[in-house]
Protein backbone atom coordinates (compact mmCIF):
# COMPACT_ATOMS: atom_id res chain seq x y z
CA UNK A 1 0.00 0.00 0.00
CA UNK A 2 1.37 3.45 -0.65
CA UNK A 3 2.28 5.79 2.20
CA UNK A 4 0.04 8.51 2.54
CA UNK A 5 1.95 11.72 2.20
CA UNK A 6 0.30 15.48 2.85
CA UNK A 7 1.09 17.56 -0.88
CA UNK A 8 1.83 20.65 1.02
CA UNK A 9 5.06 18.79 2.85
CA UNK A 10 5.99 17.09 -0.27
CA UNK A 11 5.46 20.41 -2.39
CA UNK A 12 7.88 21.83 0.42
CA UNK A 13 10.14 19.37 -0.09
CA UNK A 14 10.74 19.45 -3.63
CA UNK A 15 10.96 23.54 -3.96
CA UNK A 16 14.07 23.12 -1.29
CA UNK A 17 15.28 20.67 -3.47
CA UNK A 18 14.56 22.37 -6.46
CA UNK A 19 16.24 25.93 -5.02
CA UNK A 20 19.04 23.90 -4.25
CA UNK A 21 19.70 21.98 -7.38
CA UNK A 22 19.16 25.04 -9.58
CA UNK A 23 22.05 27.33 -7.32
CA UNK A 24 24.20 23.87 -8.18
CA UNK A 25 23.17 24.32 -11.88
CA UNK A 26 23.62 27.99 -11.83
CA UNK A 27 27.32 27.19 -10.22
CA UNK A 28 28.30 24.49 -12.97
CA UNK A 29 27.13 27.08 -15.53
CA UNK A 30 29.00 29.59 -14.72
CA UNK A 31 32.63 27.78 -13.64
CA UNK A 32 32.34 26.36 -17.22
CA UNK A 33 31.61 29.38 -19.29
CA UNK A 34 34.41 31.05 -17.35
CA UNK A 35 37.25 29.00 -19.72
CA UNK A 36 35.57 30.50 -22.85
CA UNK A 37 36.02 33.70 -24.33
CA UNK A 38 32.84 34.14 -25.99
CA UNK A 39 29.91 32.94 -24.62
CA UNK A 40 26.13 33.26 -26.05
CA UNK A 41 23.44 34.33 -23.66
CA UNK A 42 19.87 34.60 -23.94
CA UNK A 43 18.39 38.12 -22.77
CA UNK A 44 15.32 36.58 -21.54
CA UNK A 45 15.41 32.82 -20.25
CA UNK A 46 12.28 30.76 -19.96
CA UNK A 47 11.29 30.16 -16.48
CA UNK A 48 11.03 26.36 -16.56
CA UNK A 49 11.81 25.57 -12.75
CA UNK A 50 7.62 25.49 -12.17
CA UNK A 51 6.85 23.17 -15.25
CA UNK A 52 9.88 20.63 -13.46
CA UNK A 53 8.26 20.90 -9.67
CA UNK A 54 4.89 20.03 -11.40
CA UNK A 55 6.32 16.94 -13.25
CA UNK A 56 8.00 15.53 -10.45
CA UNK A 57 5.17 16.16 -7.83
CA UNK A 58 3.16 14.19 -10.63
CA UNK A 59 5.90 11.27 -11.03
CA UNK A 60 6.10 10.95 -7.45
CA UNK A 61 2.54 10.44 -6.77
CA UNK A 62 2.93 6.55 -8.22
CA UNK A 63 5.11 6.17 -5.18
CA UNK A 64 2.85 7.83 -2.70
CA UNK A 65 -0.75 8.80 -1.96
CA UNK A 66 -0.77 12.89 -2.21
CA UNK A 67 -3.33 14.39 0.44
CA UNK A 68 -4.63 17.62 -0.79
CA UNK A 69 -5.93 19.90 1.43
CA UNK A 70 -9.60 20.94 0.64
CA UNK A 71 -10.74 24.52 -0.68
CA UNK A 72 -13.01 26.64 0.85
CA UNK A 73 -16.12 24.57 0.39
CA UNK A 74 -16.14 21.82 2.94
CA UNK A 75 -15.17 18.36 0.93
CA UNK A 76 -14.61 20.22 -2.36
CA UNK A 77 -11.81 18.30 -4.10
CA UNK A 78 -9.72 20.54 -6.33
CA UNK A 79 -12.21 21.07 -9.67
CA UNK A 80 -9.22 20.70 -11.70
CA UNK A 81 -7.91 17.62 -10.33
CA UNK A 82 -11.31 16.37 -10.87
CA UNK A 83 -11.49 17.21 -14.62
CA UNK A 84 -7.75 15.65 -14.91
CA UNK A 85 -9.18 12.36 -13.28
CA UNK A 86 -12.57 12.56 -15.15
CA UNK A 87 -10.32 12.62 -18.52
CA UNK A 88 -8.37 10.01 -17.14
CA UNK A 89 -11.23 7.65 -16.20
CA UNK A 90 -12.86 8.53 -19.74
CA UNK A 91 -9.46 6.98 -21.23
CA UNK A 92 -9.68 3.54 -18.94
CA UNK A 93 -12.01 2.70 -21.26
CA UNK A 94 -9.63 1.99 -24.01
CA UNK A 95 -7.64 -1.24 -23.77
CA UNK A 96 -3.89 -0.46 -23.11
CA UNK A 97 -2.99 -1.33 -26.90
CA UNK A 98 -4.94 1.24 -28.03
CA UNK A 99 -3.99 3.71 -25.68
CA UNK A 100 -0.18 2.46 -26.65
CA UNK A 101 -1.22 3.47 -30.17
CA UNK A 102 -2.64 6.92 -29.47
CA UNK A 103 0.72 7.93 -27.40
CA UNK A 104 2.67 6.66 -30.52
CA UNK A 105 0.49 8.75 -32.74
CA UNK A 106 0.91 11.73 -30.86
CA UNK A 107 4.51 11.21 -30.70
CA UNK A 108 4.37 10.40 -26.61
CA UNK A 109 6.42 7.54 -25.50
CA UNK A 110 3.78 4.93 -25.23
CA UNK A 111 5.99 2.14 -23.10
CA UNK A 112 5.01 1.44 -19.04
CA UNK A 113 1.65 0.39 -17.53
CA UNK A 114 -1.78 1.76 -18.30
CA UNK A 115 -2.14 4.59 -15.79
CA UNK A 116 1.15 6.52 -17.25
CA UNK A 117 0.38 6.07 -21.29
CA UNK A 118 -3.10 7.48 -20.18
CA UNK A 119 -1.71 10.15 -17.89
CA UNK A 120 0.88 11.05 -20.59
CA UNK A 121 -1.96 11.18 -23.07
CA UNK A 122 -4.27 13.37 -20.87
CA UNK A 123 -1.36 15.72 -20.15
CA UNK A 124 -0.55 16.42 -24.24
CA UNK A 125 -3.81 17.41 -24.62
CA UNK A 126 -3.75 19.88 -21.54
CA UNK A 127 -7.28 17.87 -19.99
CA UNK A 128 -9.23 18.96 -23.05
CA UNK A 129 -12.64 17.50 -22.55
CA UNK A 130 -14.14 17.34 -25.98
CA UNK A 131 -10.53 16.34 -27.36
CA UNK A 132 -10.72 13.57 -24.76
CA UNK A 133 -14.15 12.17 -25.75
CA UNK A 134 -13.30 12.75 -29.45
CA UNK A 135 -10.26 10.13 -28.93
CA UNK A 136 -11.96 7.19 -27.08
CA UNK A 137 -15.09 7.50 -29.10
CA UNK A 138 -12.46 7.16 -32.07
CA UNK A 139 -10.18 4.24 -30.58
CA UNK A 140 -13.38 2.29 -28.53
CA UNK A 141 -13.82 -1.16 -29.60
CA UNK A 142 -17.41 -2.26 -30.78
CA UNK A 143 -20.08 -1.64 -28.19
CA UNK A 144 -23.98 -1.94 -27.94
CA UNK A 145 -24.52 1.00 -26.12
CA UNK A 146 -23.30 3.08 -29.34
CA UNK A 147 -24.13 1.46 -32.33
CA UNK A 148 -25.78 -1.15 -34.38
CA UNK A 149 -26.47 -4.30 -33.48
CA UNK A 150 -28.22 -7.50 -35.93
CA UNK A 151 -28.46 -10.82 -35.13
CA UNK A 152 -28.84 -13.48 -37.81
CA UNK A 153 -31.04 -16.21 -37.04
CA UNK A 154 -31.17 -19.15 -39.51
CA UNK A 155 -34.42 -20.77 -40.62
CA UNK A 156 -34.94 -23.87 -42.75
CA UNK A 157 -38.20 -21.51 -44.88
CA UNK A 158 -36.73 -20.87 -48.07
CA UNK A 159 -38.68 -18.19 -48.87
CA UNK A 160 -42.00 -16.26 -46.71
CA UNK A 161 -45.65 -15.06 -48.90
CA UNK A 162 -45.11 -11.13 -47.04
CA UNK A 163 -48.73 -10.56 -47.88
CA UNK A 164 -49.98 -13.61 -45.56
CA UNK A 165 -46.77 -13.09 -42.85
CA UNK A 166 -48.21 -9.32 -42.75
CA UNK A 167 -51.45 -10.31 -41.95
CA UNK A 168 -50.77 -12.67 -39.55
CA UNK A 169 -48.73 -10.67 -37.65
CA UNK A 170 -50.89 -7.47 -37.89
CA UNK A 171 -53.09 -10.25 -35.89
CA UNK A 172 -51.10 -9.86 -32.99
CA UNK A 173 -50.50 -6.02 -32.97
CA UNK A 174 -51.16 -4.52 -29.26
CA UNK A 175 -50.98 -8.52 -28.01
CA UNK A 176 -48.41 -9.74 -26.18
CA UNK A 177 -46.84 -12.99 -25.94
CA UNK A 178 -44.93 -14.68 -23.03
CA UNK A 179 -41.55 -15.88 -24.56
CA UNK A 180 -39.86 -17.29 -21.11
CA UNK A 181 -39.98 -17.07 -17.23
CA UNK A 182 -41.03 -13.75 -16.45
CA UNK A 183 -40.20 -12.36 -20.15
CA UNK A 184 -43.42 -11.26 -22.91
CA UNK A 185 -42.89 -10.02 -26.38
CA UNK A 186 -45.23 -7.19 -27.09
CA UNK A 187 -46.26 -6.81 -30.85
CA UNK A 188 -45.96 -3.20 -31.65
CA UNK A 189 -46.91 -2.31 -35.14
CA UNK A 190 -46.21 -4.11 -39.09
CA UNK A 191 -44.08 -2.33 -41.18
CA UNK A 192 -44.55 -3.34 -44.92
CA UNK A 193 -41.59 -2.90 -47.46
CA UNK A 194 -41.12 -4.37 -51.14
CA UNK A 195 -39.45 -7.08 -50.30
CA UNK A 196 -38.93 -7.45 -46.84
CA UNK A 197 -41.70 -6.19 -43.63
CA UNK A 198 -40.52 -5.21 -40.09
CA UNK A 199 -42.56 -6.29 -36.70
CA UNK A 200 -41.52 -3.58 -34.07
CA UNK A 201 -42.25 -4.57 -30.53
CA UNK A 202 -40.64 -4.38 -26.99
CA UNK A 203 -39.33 -6.80 -24.58
CA UNK A 204 -40.40 -6.70 -21.33
CA UNK A 205 -39.05 -8.61 -18.12
CA UNK A 206 -38.97 -8.49 -14.33
CA UNK A 207 -35.96 -8.57 -12.25
CA UNK A 208 -36.77 -10.46 -8.94
CA UNK A 209 -35.43 -9.94 -5.87
CA UNK A 210 -36.84 -11.54 -3.00
CA UNK A 211 -36.75 -9.22 0.49
CA UNK A 212 -37.05 -9.29 3.81
CA UNK A 213 -36.16 -10.36 7.39
CA UNK A 214 -37.67 -12.02 10.38
CA UNK A 215 -41.59 -12.57 9.62
CA UNK A 216 -41.73 -9.65 6.82
CA UNK A 217 -40.90 -11.21 3.60
CA UNK A 218 -41.71 -9.89 -0.07
CA UNK A 219 -40.36 -10.11 -3.82
CA UNK A 220 -39.21 -6.92 -5.25
CA UNK A 221 -40.05 -6.85 -8.87
CA UNK A 222 -38.48 -4.50 -11.55
CA UNK A 223 -39.43 -4.28 -15.08
CA UNK A 224 -37.90 -3.46 -17.73
CA UNK A 225 -38.53 -2.66 -21.39
CA UNK A 226 -35.87 -2.86 -24.48
CA UNK A 227 -36.49 -2.11 -28.55
CA UNK A 228 -36.30 -4.68 -30.94
CA UNK A 229 -37.43 -4.45 -34.42
CA UNK A 230 -37.14 -8.38 -36.36
CA UNK A 231 -37.01 -8.28 -40.07
CA UNK A 232 -39.01 -11.05 -42.51
CA UNK A 233 -37.10 -11.54 -45.64
CA UNK A 234 -39.29 -12.55 -48.85
CA UNK A 235 -36.12 -14.22 -49.95
CA UNK A 236 -33.49 -15.74 -47.89
CA UNK A 237 -33.13 -18.08 -44.84
CA UNK A 238 -32.76 -15.78 -41.97
CA UNK A 239 -34.54 -13.47 -39.44
CA UNK A 240 -32.52 -10.25 -38.58
CA UNK A 241 -33.02 -8.97 -35.34
CA UNK A 242 -32.29 -6.08 -34.60
CA UNK A 243 -32.05 -5.16 -30.82
CA UNK A 244 -28.66 -4.41 -28.21
CA UNK A 245 -29.32 -7.68 -26.58
CA UNK A 246 -29.04 -11.63 -27.12
CA UNK A 247 -32.29 -12.08 -24.74
CA UNK A 248 -34.65 -9.10 -26.81
CA UNK A 249 -33.86 -10.75 -29.53
CA UNK A 250 -34.39 -14.15 -29.43
CA UNK A 251 -37.69 -13.75 -28.07
CA UNK A 252 -39.18 -11.19 -30.70
CA UNK A 253 -37.61 -13.72 -33.44
CA UNK A 254 -39.88 -16.23 -31.25
CA UNK A 255 -42.33 -14.90 -31.71
CA UNK A 256 -42.04 -14.32 -35.14
CA UNK A 257 -41.29 -17.78 -35.74
CA UNK A 258 -44.63 -18.91 -33.76
CA UNK A 259 -46.69 -16.48 -35.34
CA UNK A 260 -45.43 -17.52 -38.71
CA UNK A 261 -44.82 -20.90 -38.24
CA UNK A 262 -41.33 -21.08 -38.95
CA UNK A 263 -38.80 -23.59 -38.03
CA UNK A 264 -35.40 -21.77 -36.51
CA UNK A 265 -31.71 -23.87 -37.14
CA UNK A 266 -30.39 -25.52 -34.19
CA UNK A 267 -27.14 -24.52 -35.45
CA UNK A 268 -25.29 -22.34 -37.55
CA UNK A 269 -25.71 -23.37 -42.24
CA UNK A 270 -21.60 -22.81 -42.70
CA UNK A 271 -20.97 -25.30 -45.61
CA UNK A 272 -17.43 -23.68 -46.22
CA UNK A 273 -16.05 -26.96 -45.51
CA UNK A 274 -12.41 -27.57 -47.45
CA UNK A 275 -11.47 -30.36 -49.65
CA UNK A 276 -8.01 -30.96 -48.75
CA UNK A 277 -4.63 -29.29 -47.54
CA UNK A 278 -4.54 -27.27 -44.03
CA UNK A 279 -7.91 -26.55 -43.82
CA UNK A 280 -8.98 -29.79 -43.69
CA UNK A 281 -7.88 -30.02 -39.77
CA UNK A 282 -9.44 -26.43 -38.69
CA UNK A 283 -12.85 -26.51 -37.23
CA UNK A 284 -15.26 -25.50 -39.47
CA UNK A 285 -16.21 -22.33 -37.60
CA UNK A 286 -12.88 -20.94 -37.88
CA UNK A 287 -12.32 -21.82 -41.57
CA UNK A 288 -15.78 -20.22 -42.08
CA UNK A 289 -14.45 -16.84 -40.00
CA UNK A 290 -10.62 -16.56 -41.86
CA UNK A 291 -12.95 -17.07 -45.20
CA UNK A 292 -15.01 -14.09 -44.23
CA UNK A 293 -12.54 -11.67 -42.87
CA UNK A 294 -10.60 -12.35 -46.19
CA UNK A 295 -13.28 -12.25 -48.73
CA UNK A 296 -15.53 -10.06 -47.38
CA UNK A 297 -14.08 -7.88 -44.86
CA UNK A 298 -11.01 -6.87 -46.57
CA UNK A 299 -13.14 -6.53 -49.89
CA UNK A 300 -13.79 -2.57 -51.28
CA UNK A 301 -15.33 -0.67 -50.14
CA UNK A 302 -13.84 -2.31 -46.77
CA UNK A 303 -10.66 -3.48 -45.67
CA UNK A 304 -8.99 -4.36 -42.22
CA UNK A 305 -6.89 -1.62 -40.02
CA UNK A 306 -6.73 -3.56 -37.51
CA UNK A 307 -7.66 -7.15 -35.88
CA UNK A 308 -8.25 -6.11 -31.70
CA UNK A 309 -9.58 -9.50 -30.57
CA UNK A 310 -10.13 -12.88 -31.46
CA UNK A 311 -12.27 -15.48 -29.47
CA UNK A 312 -11.60 -19.11 -29.52
CA UNK A 313 -13.89 -21.99 -28.25
CA UNK A 314 -11.64 -24.59 -26.76
CA UNK A 315 -13.95 -27.20 -26.73
CA UNK A 316 -13.17 -28.12 -23.20
CA UNK A 317 -16.82 -28.96 -22.02
CA UNK A 318 -17.21 -29.02 -17.80
CA UNK A 319 -20.78 -30.28 -18.33
CA UNK A 320 -19.71 -34.14 -17.01
CA UNK A 321 -18.23 -32.80 -13.82
CA UNK A 322 -18.71 -29.58 -12.54
CA UNK A 323 -15.84 -29.22 -9.68
CA UNK A 324 -13.35 -30.18 -12.73
CA UNK A 325 -12.05 -27.30 -13.44
CA UNK A 326 -12.37 -26.31 -17.22
CA UNK A 327 -11.60 -23.51 -20.07
CA UNK A 328 -14.72 -23.27 -22.46
CA UNK A 329 -13.31 -20.16 -24.47
CA UNK A 330 -9.91 -17.97 -24.50
CA UNK A 331 -10.02 -14.09 -26.15
CA UNK A 332 -7.09 -12.70 -27.41
CA UNK A 333 -6.67 -9.10 -27.18
CA UNK A 334 -4.41 -6.79 -29.20
CA UNK A 335 -3.41 -5.69 -32.54
CA UNK A 336 -3.83 -7.85 -35.45
CA UNK A 337 -4.24 -10.63 -34.29
CA UNK A 338 -4.05 -13.27 -36.98
CA UNK A 339 -0.48 -13.08 -37.37
CA UNK A 340 0.08 -13.36 -33.41
CA UNK A 341 1.67 -16.77 -33.31
CA UNK A 342 -0.78 -17.88 -30.07
CA UNK A 343 -3.85 -17.03 -32.13
CA UNK A 344 -2.07 -18.94 -35.30
CA UNK A 345 -1.78 -22.19 -32.73
CA UNK A 346 -5.04 -21.87 -31.96
CA UNK A 347 -6.38 -22.23 -35.28
CA UNK A 348 -4.09 -24.94 -36.33
CA UNK A 349 -4.87 -26.94 -33.12
CA UNK A 350 -8.40 -27.41 -34.50
CA UNK A 351 -9.87 -24.60 -32.00
CA UNK A 352 -12.87 -22.70 -32.84
CA UNK A 353 -12.46 -19.12 -34.12
CA UNK A 354 -16.26 -17.78 -32.72
CA UNK A 355 -15.59 -13.87 -33.09
CA UNK A 356 -13.31 -11.44 -33.48
CA UNK A 357 -13.21 -7.69 -33.26
CA UNK A 358 -11.67 -5.19 -35.79
CA UNK A 359 -10.91 -1.49 -36.32
CA UNK A 360 -12.59 -1.31 -40.21
CA UNK A 361 -11.46 1.50 -43.38
CA UNK A 362 -14.62 1.71 -44.91
CA UNK A 363 -13.76 4.19 -48.35
CA UNK A 364 -17.46 4.72 -49.51
CA UNK A 365 -16.00 7.08 -52.42
CA UNK A 366 -12.48 7.85 -53.11
CA UNK A 367 -12.48 11.25 -51.42
CA UNK A 368 -13.99 9.58 -48.02
CA UNK A 369 -12.36 7.14 -45.51
CA UNK A 370 -13.55 6.38 -42.03
CA UNK A 371 -12.32 3.55 -39.39
CA UNK A 372 -15.18 2.16 -38.20
CA UNK A 373 -15.25 -0.83 -35.06
CA UNK A 374 -17.07 -4.05 -35.54
CA UNK A 375 -17.48 -7.19 -34.10
CA UNK A 376 -18.82 -10.77 -35.70
CA UNK A 377 -19.55 -13.46 -33.45
CA UNK A 378 -20.87 -16.92 -34.34
CA UNK A 379 -23.23 -17.75 -31.61
CA UNK A 380 -25.07 -21.75 -31.07
CA UNK A 381 -27.85 -20.93 -33.14
CA UNK A 382 -26.99 -17.57 -34.32
CA UNK A 383 -24.12 -15.02 -36.11
CA UNK A 384 -24.36 -11.22 -34.49
CA UNK A 385 -23.16 -8.41 -36.02
CA UNK A 386 -22.28 -5.26 -34.51
CA UNK A 387 -20.90 -1.49 -35.55
CA UNK A 388 -20.10 0.28 -33.52
CA UNK A 389 -20.66 4.34 -34.05
CA UNK A 390 -17.03 5.53 -33.25
CA UNK A 391 -16.62 9.25 -33.31
CA UNK A 392 -18.42 9.36 -37.13
CA UNK A 393 -21.52 10.09 -38.18
CA UNK A 394 -24.28 7.10 -36.93
CA UNK A 395 -25.09 7.37 -40.50
CA UNK A 396 -21.90 5.45 -41.59
CA UNK A 397 -21.92 2.87 -39.00
CA UNK A 398 -25.32 1.83 -40.52
CA UNK A 399 -24.12 1.85 -43.88
CA UNK A 400 -21.31 -0.67 -43.01
CA UNK A 401 -23.67 -2.39 -40.70
CA UNK A 402 -26.08 -3.37 -43.80
CA UNK A 403 -22.88 -3.92 -45.91
CA UNK A 404 -21.68 -6.84 -43.62
CA UNK A 405 -25.23 -8.12 -42.84
CA UNK A 406 -25.20 -8.81 -46.47
CA UNK A 407 -21.99 -10.44 -46.72
CA UNK A 408 -22.63 -12.49 -43.90
CA UNK A 409 -26.14 -13.60 -44.86
CA UNK A 410 -24.32 -14.33 -49.03
CA UNK A 411 -21.97 -16.09 -47.10
CA UNK A 412 -23.67 -18.89 -44.95
CA UNK A 413 -24.69 -21.59 -46.49
CA UNK A 414 -22.20 -21.52 -49.26
CA UNK A 415 -19.36 -23.54 -50.26
CA UNK A 416 -15.66 -21.85 -49.99
CA UNK A 417 -15.29 -18.99 -52.68
CA UNK A 418 -11.88 -18.51 -52.62
CA UNK A 419 -10.39 -21.99 -51.54
CA UNK A 420 -6.67 -21.56 -52.88
CA UNK A 421 -6.63 -18.01 -51.55
CA UNK A 422 -7.64 -19.24 -48.43
CA UNK A 423 -5.32 -22.23 -48.64
CA UNK A 424 -2.24 -19.81 -49.55
CA UNK A 425 -3.48 -17.99 -46.24
CA UNK A 426 -3.73 -21.00 -44.24
CA UNK A 427 0.18 -21.71 -45.29
CA UNK A 428 1.09 -18.60 -43.75
CA UNK A 429 -0.63 -19.59 -40.70
CA UNK A 430 0.49 -22.75 -40.02
CA UNK A 431 4.09 -22.06 -40.78
CA UNK A 432 3.43 -18.65 -38.04
CA UNK A 433 2.29 -21.51 -35.46
CA UNK A 434 5.88 -23.70 -36.01
CA UNK A 435 7.59 -20.45 -36.53
CA UNK A 436 10.56 -19.68 -33.02
CA UNK A 437 11.06 -16.13 -33.92
CA UNK A 438 9.20 -13.02 -32.26
CA UNK A 439 7.00 -11.52 -35.02
CA UNK A 440 8.22 -8.36 -35.67
CA UNK A 441 5.91 -7.05 -38.21
CA UNK A 442 2.22 -7.91 -38.92
CA UNK A 443 1.63 -9.80 -42.14
CA UNK A 444 -1.36 -11.20 -41.99
CA UNK A 445 -4.53 -9.70 -42.63
CA UNK A 446 -2.98 -6.62 -41.84
CA UNK A 447 -2.86 -3.46 -43.56
CA UNK A 448 0.14 -3.02 -45.93
CA UNK A 449 0.64 -6.73 -46.49
CA UNK A 450 1.08 -7.67 -50.38
CA UNK A 451 -0.62 -11.13 -50.25
CA UNK A 452 -2.45 -11.95 -53.08
CA UNK A 453 -4.90 -13.94 -50.95
CA UNK A 454 -7.20 -11.30 -50.59
CA UNK A 455 -10.64 -11.77 -52.81
CA UNK A 456 -10.69 -8.57 -54.89
CA UNK A 457 -14.38 -6.90 -54.92
CA UNK B 1 22.32 -3.03 -18.63
CA UNK B 2 21.17 0.32 -17.19
CA UNK B 3 17.71 1.75 -18.38
CA UNK B 4 17.06 3.77 -21.30
CA UNK B 5 15.49 6.93 -20.59
CA UNK B 6 15.26 8.73 -23.93
CA UNK B 7 12.26 8.74 -26.03
CA UNK B 8 12.78 8.76 -29.96
CA UNK B 9 11.88 12.01 -30.36
CA UNK B 10 14.38 13.17 -27.22
CA UNK B 11 17.24 11.25 -28.74
CA UNK B 12 16.48 13.28 -31.83
CA UNK B 13 16.38 16.35 -30.60
CA UNK B 14 19.69 14.93 -28.93
CA UNK B 15 21.54 14.02 -31.67
CA UNK B 16 20.11 17.41 -33.42
CA UNK B 17 21.83 19.24 -31.24
CA UNK B 18 24.80 17.15 -30.28
CA UNK B 19 23.76 17.45 -27.10
CA UNK B 20 25.76 14.29 -25.59
CA UNK B 21 28.79 16.46 -26.49
CA UNK B 22 27.33 18.48 -23.62
CA UNK B 23 26.07 15.45 -21.46
CA UNK B 24 29.81 13.89 -21.64
CA UNK B 25 32.01 17.07 -21.06
CA UNK B 26 33.93 15.90 -18.04
CA UNK B 27 34.75 19.14 -15.97
CA UNK B 28 30.80 19.36 -15.32
CA UNK B 29 29.75 15.79 -14.67
CA UNK B 30 31.11 15.29 -11.40
CA UNK B 31 28.98 18.19 -10.69
CA UNK B 32 26.18 16.83 -11.73
CA UNK B 33 26.57 13.33 -10.34
CA UNK B 34 26.83 14.87 -6.53
CA UNK B 35 23.73 16.76 -7.65
CA UNK B 36 21.78 13.36 -8.61
CA UNK B 37 22.99 11.79 -5.28
CA UNK B 38 21.41 14.43 -3.52
CA UNK B 39 17.89 14.47 -5.80
CA UNK B 40 18.38 10.63 -4.95
CA UNK B 41 18.86 11.01 -1.20
CA UNK B 42 16.02 13.85 -1.00
CA UNK B 43 13.52 11.22 -3.31
CA UNK B 44 14.48 8.76 -0.99
CA UNK B 45 13.05 10.11 2.07
CA UNK B 46 10.07 8.71 3.82
CA UNK B 47 7.97 12.06 2.75
CA UNK B 48 7.98 9.92 -0.65
CA UNK B 49 7.65 6.42 0.19
CA UNK B 50 11.59 5.52 1.07
CA UNK B 51 12.12 3.72 -2.20
CA UNK B 52 13.92 4.46 -5.03
CA UNK B 53 11.90 7.90 -6.81
CA UNK B 54 10.54 7.05 -10.22
CA UNK B 55 13.34 7.92 -13.03
CA UNK B 56 10.57 10.51 -14.36
CA UNK B 57 11.09 12.62 -10.90
CA UNK B 58 14.86 12.48 -10.69
CA UNK B 59 14.30 13.65 -14.06
CA UNK B 60 12.71 16.46 -13.73
CA UNK B 61 14.66 17.87 -10.66
CA UNK B 62 17.42 17.36 -12.47
CA UNK B 63 15.99 19.37 -15.18
CA UNK B 64 15.57 21.97 -12.93
CA UNK B 65 19.47 22.39 -12.25
CA UNK B 66 19.81 22.45 -16.29
CA UNK B 67 17.44 24.77 -17.06
CA UNK B 68 19.53 27.07 -14.83
CA UNK B 69 22.61 26.43 -16.43
CA UNK B 70 23.86 28.72 -18.54
CA UNK B 71 26.20 26.90 -20.33
CA UNK B 72 23.78 24.35 -21.81
CA UNK B 73 22.30 27.83 -23.58
CA UNK B 74 25.88 28.48 -24.84
CA UNK B 75 26.08 25.37 -26.44
CA UNK B 76 22.54 25.29 -27.97
CA UNK B 77 23.03 28.95 -29.58
CA UNK B 78 25.97 28.08 -30.91
CA UNK B 79 24.23 25.72 -32.80
CA UNK B 80 21.96 28.23 -34.70
CA UNK B 81 18.93 26.19 -33.66
CA UNK B 82 15.76 27.91 -35.05
CA UNK B 83 13.41 28.44 -32.51
CA UNK B 84 15.16 25.96 -29.76
CA UNK B 85 12.29 24.18 -26.84
CA UNK B 86 14.48 25.45 -23.96
CA UNK B 87 12.06 22.97 -21.79
CA UNK B 88 12.88 19.91 -23.84
CA UNK B 89 16.86 20.95 -24.24
CA UNK B 90 16.54 20.60 -20.63
CA UNK B 91 14.88 16.92 -20.33
CA UNK B 92 16.60 15.50 -22.62
CA UNK B 93 19.77 16.71 -20.77
CA UNK B 94 18.91 15.60 -17.91
CA UNK B 95 17.88 12.33 -19.14
CA UNK B 96 20.91 11.87 -20.55
CA UNK B 97 23.04 12.60 -17.62
CA UNK B 98 20.53 10.23 -15.24
CA UNK B 99 21.62 7.46 -18.23
CA UNK B 100 25.14 8.25 -17.52
CA UNK B 101 24.96 8.54 -13.88
CA UNK B 102 23.23 4.65 -13.97
CA UNK B 103 25.94 3.85 -15.93
CA UNK B 104 28.66 4.56 -14.23
CA UNK B 105 27.13 3.40 -10.93
CA UNK B 106 26.46 -0.09 -12.75
CA UNK B 107 30.17 0.15 -13.90
CA UNK B 108 31.43 1.15 -10.40
CA UNK B 109 32.98 4.25 -11.68
CA UNK B 110 30.67 6.25 -9.72
CA UNK B 111 30.67 7.62 -6.60
CA UNK B 112 34.32 7.84 -7.53
CA UNK B 113 37.45 5.90 -5.27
Amino acid sequence: MKPIVKTEDALREITELAETVARRGRASGEETLAQQNLVRRLERRPELTETFIAEAMRALEDEVDLAEPVSDEPHQIDPAEVDREVAKKALARLKLPQLRRIAEATSLDPRGKEEDVIERIVRAYDVDASEIARLVLTNEEAREERGVTDRLFPIFNEGIDLESAESQLRMFVQRYLRTGIARWFVFQDVERHDDFLFLNGVFRTYRVEPKGEAEDFSLDATESALGVRVRVNAVGRFLEARSRGTTEARSGVTAVSKTLGLRLWEGLPIETRPREGNLLRWDHRSVFVVSFLQDQLAREPLSIFNLTSAQFETGDSAAVDENRPSVRSVKFEGTHLLSSKPACELLVEGRALVGISALLRFAPNPEEAFLVPVRVTLDRDHVTVLTGFASNRSQVARDVQGLIVNRLKAALGKPLENESGLERLAEKIVSRARDADDVTKADILAPGQSDDVTAKG
Amino acid sequence: MPRRLLSKEERALRDGLKLDKWVKNTIRRRAYFETIDLILETLGKETFGGGEPRDAAVVAMLAVAIGEDESVTDHVLRRNAAAPDWEEISRTCAGGLYEQYLRAREDGKWPEQ
